[in-house]
């Protein structure tokens, strides 16, 4: 017999043959089969875990980004002094009153009643002011006593005075603080200007007890109330105004980007209005 | 595989691999083959991890088939198994991969990362034994009847 005729003989054989296995090894099969499925859903559940966590991680990140980026987005505001201010500054002041006339006016700006109640507090003060020169001249003609007096008067009614200043001076500091970012935009010129008339008025102070001390004219205080006034003309006017144009542009678009919830109801009002139409039509 | 216990071991295993790599069956060839495959590495797997695929016999011998001539009988699979379990785990293994299972000497070369002349004479040197076999059983029969 020719080795290939044996062997293809065999071949025939054993692929005729059936074997059956035991009905334990498929129970076997399917026990490891199981014992490996568990592993591999808690390896998917891990992924899972993990992508969902990095989704949030972005999402948290680009929210506190936003946010972030919305406090430090600047004022979009043009700065210029305002008109009612520089009317007045257009009126040289020949006496302190009109400097607080003036004044008056920055708080008026600021909008903080406190303030604005001060500041009549210190024009009121501020009246006493002519009756102070006057009695000045009078002093110049009457005796000594009443001149020791009245420069009594007027030492306490400047010191007085000068405190007065000082709070209210401090006061707009303090409500600029806590006002809002609009009005903050609004403040910041007259904050500038307000300092500028507190060093006009830093000046009369230092004027005014040089003048119990010194008995300096009044005419010296009004030079330097001229001074800062043109001085404070002078920073106004050099005032450019000043836009962002990059920011301006950035609060358009802000304003013009539609949120995706805005524009999911506006598809599906969109839809709604074109599955109304058709069924009317058709009704027609 | 020797032990009906131990060829089912080999199944259930090749079977779990054929579950677990499902996915990376391609379509290219035919299923049954894939999972043929498979079970005979599986198989050779197992003979590696007992040791006993032996292949010191690298004698080489030309044109094998041409040497060895069976005599005209027609034996049964019980007996025809019986014959080749007999024979050595080499010269079995390759007989078996040749003459049973259709391999060429290039791929048992492959499989069982031999030489194919060393497949060839492993090949041969299992025929001849399987000769051997054959008329002694031959022999035999006609010596009791």
């Amino acid at each position: 017999m020719e080795p290939t005729k044996f062997e293809e003989h065999s071949r025939e054989k054993f692929e005729e043959r059936v074997l059956q296995p035991s009905p334990e090894a498929w129970n076997r099969l399917e026990q490891m089969l199981e014992a490996e499925a568990p592993a591999k859903k808690k390896s998917g559940f891990t992924w899972y875990a993990i992508a969902a966590a990095f989704i949030g991680f972005v999402i948290i990140a680009s929210i506190v980004f936003n946010s972030i980026s919305i406090v430090d987005s600047p004022a979009f505001v043009e700065e210029s002094t305002p008109t009612e201010m520089l009317q007045d500054k257009d009126i040289v002041p020949q006496q302190n009153n009109e400097v607080l006339a003036s004044t008056e006016q920055d708080q008026r700006v600021i909008g903080t009643k406190e303030t604005v109640d001060d500041t009549q507090e210190i024009l009121e003060e501020k009246k006493t002011k002519p009756f102070n020169s006057m009695s000045k001249k009078e002093r110049l003609a009457n005796n000594e006593p009443a001149k020791k007096n009245i420069n009594n008067k007027n030492t306490a009614a400047v010191k007085q005075q000068n405190k007065r200043e000082a709070v209210a001076f401090q006061k707009p500091k303090e409500a600029m603080a806590y006002n809002s970012k609009e009005t903050n935009a609004i403040i910041k010129p007259s904050v500038s200007e307000n300092r500028e008339t507190s060093i006009a008025l830093s000046g009369i102070k230092e004027s005014g007890s040089k003048e119990v001390a010194a008995d300096i004219a009044t005419t010296d205080v009004d030079a330097l109330l001229k001074a800062a006034q043109q001085k404070i003309r002078g920073h106004s006017g050099r005032q450019t105004q000043k836009v962002d144009a990059m920011a301006l542009l950035g609060d358009v678009e802000l304003e013009m980007e539609q949120t995706l919830q805005e524009k999911i109801f506006y598809a599906v009002g969109q839809g709604l209005d074109y599955v109304k139409t058709s069924f009317v039509d058709r009704g027609n | 595989m020797k032990s009906t216990g131990r060829a089912e071991e080999v199944m259930i295993t090749g079977f779990f691999k054929v579950f677990k790599n499902l996915q990376s069956f391609k379509a290219e060839g035919s299923f049954e083959g894939w999972i043929r495959r498979i079970m005979v590495n599986q198989c050779l797997s197992q003979l590696r991890k007992e040791k006993k695929l032996n292949f010191n016999d690298t004698s080489e011998i030309e044109n094998s088939i041409a040497h060895v001539s069976y005599q005209e009988t027609s034996f049964e699979v019980a007996e025809i198994q019986k014959f080749i379990d007999a024979l050595p785990n080499g010269y079995k293994t390759v007989f078996v991969l040749h003459a049973i299972e259709g391999y060429k000497h290039s791929e048992i070369s492959e499989l069982l990362q031999i030489s194919e002349s060393t497949s060839k004479t492993q090949l041969f040197k299992a025929r001849k034994q399987l000769q051997k076999q054959i008329t002694e059983q031959q022999n035999t029969q006609y010596g009791t009847h």
